[in-house]
């Protein structure tokens, strides 16, 4: 009799009556009764308040349908979402020991050859950066190294853990140089304090510093995989730059642009911490499959984010994606609905007052809110996608994680 | 103590001395023009009243075209309106209501100083006019004694080579009134080759804005101005050039 695992993750109080509180998270795995009732229930929009002992607060449930391969038909994977806050530190608890290695190894690979470079390195590697990258890393290779019987974590893990870090950071350093943008992270950019050339310099040295040292771990598997990155971060770049302000762009197109740009990374990285962990190919793919679904919901928050979340902060400019000609999936949604947006972007917001018209219709013909529903099945599916892997406290982490990035447009 | 500088109201309405052309090579090779008129210069061409206030159209209209990059780029529907009604008084003004009759005043080499056509949004990413081809001068020669008229697209690449190159239109045109002319397309090409490599895959896109095919109204024409409105309902506004173009 299959069993349907509900993933049922409810936000209540813990001790004190406060309504917004530390989350407290846990895991039900239904029994066959319940799980006839849910299979009833397929194809309605099925809402569960939950109720939770301490917390007078209301929950908001939502519930997804996923297709899943499994013989009784489709299994719900049902998220409840609290507004409340998860802590990544929290989330990385269980590495943090491995992150700290982490950190004091980055700067000694990257500073060694060059003041200069050892000074940006500084810079770039200071305070500031989540390293979630790398604690997606550490994550996926402990979970999966539960599963080979591995006691420890391999040099190899952690070497695939800096590497990562390392590609991630160039990147970030060159896209502030073809952004012109002086702040990262509440810090002045590489190229804002030691200008351009060094910036250009610094990202394609960290480039070449890490496929040396991917080279040097001497997997093939692992060296293609993560080679292909590098590749997709450029191909990433020029699609986007070869479709501004192009409404005809297909929601299709701007997933694979956002799988190039930032999924790409994620995938990669997940699928070989469980190459290097001995597990079965089969857990290898899933583990891909959940970076690429984690990724892609990333990429789309953080374009919902782009609309969303200037209106409260102060003197950041809204919509900055949208007047760069960048049409994210808020947009792409909204033009299937919006025939006069089209014009208004085809305009380049030349007349005054026309982007933050353009931002009203975006968010008026539900543009954001379908955005939404398409970072949380990317989120769901993410989820499912960890299913291969043993319960325990690196599983669950990594399904934080996801939940986290949805919690950034609750 | 500080010293008072009157500023005195000169009895023409310009208060400009005359100086050549004046080029700004400004931001994306944008080129600003500045023209400064010579008062006493155009009040001497003819003395008549609307001949002063064509002069000075011209020069409102010259102040509207600052920063606008020949209005291809995008302008405001303010600036559009601005610069739409300037015309309007010229054209009302039009010391050549039979230009085909007298198509000498119209022979001879033009440049483009503004006009409606625009190439924006997917477009202008799609032909790559946004950081990395500049659109530079656009010229007109007209070969009256052909019946001919050539238009040059001035293009440059940025980037190692910094590559100059030019969109070169052949057209003939056929008078169908004393203001009105039929243009048809002949032949296009691109120099040099490398150029062409470049809008190859975007030829067509290319072609479709810059194809003057279709009839054209000559509204305005005197010595250093022309005003041109077309099938499409686009206007050209151009001023006479000296600048050889290698076709």
């Amino acid at each position: 009799m299959a069993s349907l695992t509900m993933v049922d993750l409810v936000g209540c109080a813990s001790t004190s009556s406060n309504a917004s509180l530390d989350r407290y998270l846990w895991r039900k795995t239904m029994h066959s009764s319940v799980s006839k009732r849910l299979h009833g229930v397929r194809g309605a929009g099925r809402l569960v308040t939950c109720r939770c002992r301490l917390d007078s607060a209301r929950c908001r449930s939502i519930s997804i349908k996923s297709a899943d391969t499994r013989p009784n038909g489709t299994s719900e994977v049902m998220l409840n979402v609290k507004r409340g806050q998860i802590s990544l530190a929290k989330v990385f608890e269980v590495v943090a020991d491995d992150l700290l290695i982490l950190n004091q190894n980055l700067k000694s690979i990257v500073g060694a050859e060059n003041p200069v470079l050892m000074s940006a390195a500084e810079q770039i590697f200071g305070a500031g950066g989540k390293r979630m990258r790398p604690a997606l890393v550490f994550l996926v290779s402990r979970a999966t190294a539960q599963m080979s019987g591995l006691k420890e974590l391999t040099t190899n893990h952690r070497r695939l853990a800096e590497i990562i870090e390392m590609i991630h950071t160039a990147s970030l350093i060159h896209d502030d140089v073809l952004d012109e943008s002086d702040l990262r992270r509440g810090k002045e950019t590489v190229h804002q304090l030691y200008g351009t050339r060094v910036a250009v310099l610094a990202g394609d040295f960290m480039f070449a510093q890490s496929s040396w040292y991917l080279a040097n771990l001497e997997n093939l598997e692992v060296i293609k995989l993560i080679s292909q990155v590098i590749k997709d971060f450029a191909s990433g770049e020029i699609k986007q730059a070869s479709s501004l302000f192009d409404c005809d762009v297909k929601l299709e197109e701007y997933l694979i642009k956002s799988y190039y740009k930032t999924a790409s990374l994620v995938a990669a990285s997940s699928k070989g911490s469980a190459i290097f962990s001995g597990v079965d190919s089969s857990v290898s793919e899933s583990m891909f499959e959940y970076g690429k679904n984690l990724g892609l919901s990333f990429q789309v928050v953080d374009d919902i984010l782009d609309f969303t979340q200037s209106a409260e902060q102060l003197g950041k400019p809204a919509g900055s994606d949208l007047a760069k000609g960048n049409l994210t999936a808020p947009v792409i949604f909204a033009l299937e609905k919006e025939p006069k947006l089209r014009d208004i972007i085809e305009s380049e917001f030349v007349e005054e007052g026309s982007l933050q018209h353009a931002i009203d219709l975006v968010q008026r013909c539900g543009g954001i809110q379908r955005a939404q529903e398409l970072a949380k099945e990317q989120a769901v599916t993410a989820i499912q996608n960890l299913q291969c892997l043993p319960q325990g406290s690196f599983r669950s982490a990594l399904e934080e994680m996801v939940l986290y990035n949805l919690e950034r447009i609750e | 103590m500080a010293t008072l500088v009157k500023l005195v109201q000169p009895p023409c309405p310009m208060a400009f001395t005359h100086q050549p052309w004046q080029q700004q090579q400004a931001k994306f090779g944008e080129l600003q023009r500045f023209r400064l008129i010579n008062p006493m210069k155009a009040a001497a061409q003819s003395s008549s009243p609307s001949s002063v206030e064509v002069s000075q159209i011209k020069e409102n209209l010259y102040q509207a075209l600052q920063g606008i990059n020949r209005g291809i780029f995008g302008t405001t529907s303010g600036k559009k309106s601005e610069i739409q009604e300037l015309l309007e008084q010229l054209e009302s003004q039009n010391p050549t209501p039979d230009p085909t009759l007298n198509l000498h005043k119209v022979d001879g080499c033009w440049k483009l100083i503004y006009s409606t056509i625009s190439i924006m949004g997917a477009k202008r990413t799609k032909l790559g006019l946004r950081d990395f081809i500049t659109l530079g001068d656009l010229f007109q020669i007209i070969d009256v004694a052909e019946s001919k008229a050539v238009n040059v697209m001035k293009f440059n690449v940025k980037g190692l080579n910094l590559l100059n190159g030019q969109l070169a239109i052949v057209a003939s045109f056929n008078i169908d009134s004393k203001s009105r002319v039929t243009i048809t397309y002949r032949e296009s090409t691109i120099t040099p080759d490398q150029l062409m490599n470049v809008f190859q895959k975007n030829y067509e896109l290319l072609l479709s804005i810059f194809n003057p095919e279709g009839w054209l109204e000559l509204t305005y024409v005197d010595d250093e101005m022309r005003i041109g409105r077309d099938q499409k309902g686009n206007i050209f506004v151009l001023e006479r050039s000296e600048e050889r173009t290698d076709l």
